[in-house]
């Protein structure tokens, strides 16, 4: 219960005057006016990123450079910003704000769980008996459009429903469990090794067109979580085992409304990241990088430096898939050591004896919402685009229309508004770690200086992100299959 | 080669491994009250005054005072670079896009 709590302590016993807290609101007010400042700046540029990327409009065409260097020059603004709030009872409030409502009942609760199962046993159905064109099924559809553009989206605007929904855990519930012990020095790694695994197969494979493949990868993937849920008992499996848990949990924790043990609590979005508890070991942590490498590495391959690279190494002689699995393992371990180099930057530059792994594990939840940022710029667009024809597939699952409608052209701002949220993103992730930092080190300047390594990182992963959403999408070489948008 | 220390605990209240990392051949400042391990006097003060500030002695809490008006003089100082900062990225960009409008 450190640093929490009583958020007159700091004021009451240092007696700060009227005149600090006049000029705290100023400071406040100055930074609010230069992050709208800098916004007015950044927004027309990612209008002109998108006007380049759809060979559009006219206008000034901002160069990719500069607009990079925009979006990365905006997060170090932030960070400066940020270094300006250096009130402890102020940061707390912020963080503390919020209010608690009774969580639903029994029977909305298995309301929910049934229309999870029904959804599930449809789309299975529906995979494996449907049309075999992608674009007219309704379970190739409903999981790439519904489920990971929409309901994902859910998890960190609005909040984690999957314990509840999770068809999976529903049946594993009904069923006897075998208990048998969890080999505890596994920790959470095999939801690390789990994410990776399902994020690698859905790059290499068509299970974004197949209607059969998906329904097959389903069944399999459902038949390990219900077995392992069964074996170990579902609060141990949800816990360390299953990504797709796990990362809705971490998606949660950005999101206003969370599932307390008393009810529902509602807190201003991403202030929940600021606390600990989501991220207990080195293998917690790790999932929360590779939660973010996954959306890097999935971007990454539909560009032309990835052709480039791809078609130069396949060309001196080297297999396309341990070309691909190469460098996604690389990637990783590369994500890793900048993760590390950022973490033990922050330890040296605070002067604490707070070791590597516990300043990993408070600030790496601070990237979710980073993540959750590239996540919209990711599917807003394909969510909007296909609506039509998830509604037009979705009344007829069997007999679906011969061309599903779909948005003709999706208006521009909407790449604008992608872009605004990669932006409040990292806005958000940077003031996280400013509290975190200020609950951690008992001197401000230290509290500031930590973060030194930390935005570095930020800003150089907010450079490279956009490059990967602003470039023109071209198709992995040497996958074959075409993809669904 | 590193030792322990009492305060390593979560905000759940479980124990963990590795809150602290003290390498043996340095020698830490702790804290009287929780033996949290600090690497300054200063830090120690503002750690005392920020966490036991009832429990603490009146000589502590008058240090607590001193090293946070000190800090205040340290972070006026950061605050002047970080607007100076801002300034020169604001100006830097505007510079550059009214450059490429012309
Ligand atoms: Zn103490």
């Amino acid at each position: 219960m450190r640093l929490k709590g009583d958020p007159a302590k700091d004021r009451s016993s240092i007696s700060e005057s009227g005149g600090h807290i006049l000029r705290r609101s100023a400071a406040v007010a100055v930074a609010v006016a230069i992050v709208a400042a800098i916004l007015a700046f950044a927004a027309p540029a990612a209008g002109h990123a998108a006007g380049l990327r759809d060979a559009g409009p006219s206008g000034v065409e901002v160069p990719t450079w500069l607009f990079l260097t925009t979006g990365g020059g905006a997060v170090g603004a932030s960070f400066l910003l940020a270094s300006f709030v250096t009130d402890r009872a102020f940061i707390r409030s912020i963080h503390a704000w919020g209010t608690e409502v009774p969580a639903p009942g029994r029977l909305a609760r298995w309301a929910v769980r049934t229309i999870g199962v029904g959804l599930l046993a449809v789309t299975i159905y529906v995979g494996f008996v449907g049309p075999t064109t992608g674009y007219r099924n309704f379970a190739i559809l409903f999981v790439w459009v519904v489920w990971w553009g929409g309901y994902v989206a859910s998890t960190y605007l609005i909040g984690n429903t999957w314990p509840t929904l999770n068809p999976f855990r529903t049946v594993a519930e009904l069923l006897p469990t075998l208990d048998v012990n969890y080999p505890e020095r596994l920790g959470s790694w095999p939801s690390v090794v789990g994410l990776l695994a399902i994020i690698w197969i859905e790059v290499v494979s068509p299970l974004a067109d197949d209607p059969r493949a998906l329904a097959t990868a389903i069944a399999v993937y459902g038949a390990i979580t219900v077995g392992g849920a069964v074996t170990f008992g579902t609060s141990v499996w949800f816990r360390n085992a299953d990504p797709i848990s796990r990362a809705f949990a971490c998606f949660g924790r950005v999101a206003p409304i969370e599932r307390t043990d008393s009810g529902i609590s509602i807190r201003l979005p991403g202030t929940a990241l600021s606390e600990g508890g989501l991220v207990e070991s080195r293998a917690d942590a790790a999932f929360v990088i590779a939660l973010l490498y996954v959306t890097t590495f999935d971007g990454f391959v539909a560009t032309w430096l990835w052709r480039d690279l791809a078609t130069w190494l396949v060309g001196a002689g080297l297999p396309p898939l341990f070309v691909y699995f190469s460098v996604y393992l690389l990637g990783y371990g590369a994500f890793l050591t900048v993760f590390q180099w950022a973490i033990g930057r922050a330890r040296s530059d605070a002067d604490t004896f707070r070791s590597r792994a516990a300043l990993l594990r408070r600030f790496a939840p601070s990237f979710l919402a980073i993540a959750a940022g590239y996540h919209i710029a990711h599917n807003l667009v394909v969510l909007i685009g296909l609506a039509p024809s998830v509604i037009a597939v979705g009344a007829a699952p069997l007999s679906p229309p011969q061309q599903p409608p779909v948005l003709a052209s999706v208006p521009g701002w909407l790449t604008g508004v992608e872009l605004a949220f990669v932006l409040v993103g990292h806005f958000l992730a940077v003031w996280v770690a400013h509290a975190i930092a200020y609950e951690l080190f008992p001197a401000r300047m230290d509290a500031i200086r930590s973060q030194y390594g930390i935005t570095l990182v930020m800003v150089a992963y907010t450079v490279i992100s956009l490059w990967i959403v602003t470039t023109p999408i071209v198709e992995p070489p040497f996958l074959a299959g075409e993809s669904l948008s | 080669m590193t030792r322990q220390t009492a305060e390593n605990r979560s905000e759940a209240g479980e124990v963990e491994e590795s809150a602290f990392d003290v390498p043996a051949d340095s020698e830490p400042i702790v804290c009287p009250y929780c033996s949290m391990p600090l690497s300054t006097e200063r830090q120690r003060s503002l750690h005392i005054g920020l966490d036991h500030y009832h429990e603490s002695t009146d000589r502590e809490q008058e240090a607590f005072r001193e090293a946070y008006a000190e800090e205040e003089k340290e972070l006026s100082r950061f605050r002047i670079v970080a607007l100076g900062g801002l300034v020169a990225l604001y100006f830097g960009f505007l510079l550059v896009y009214a450059l490429l409008a012309v």
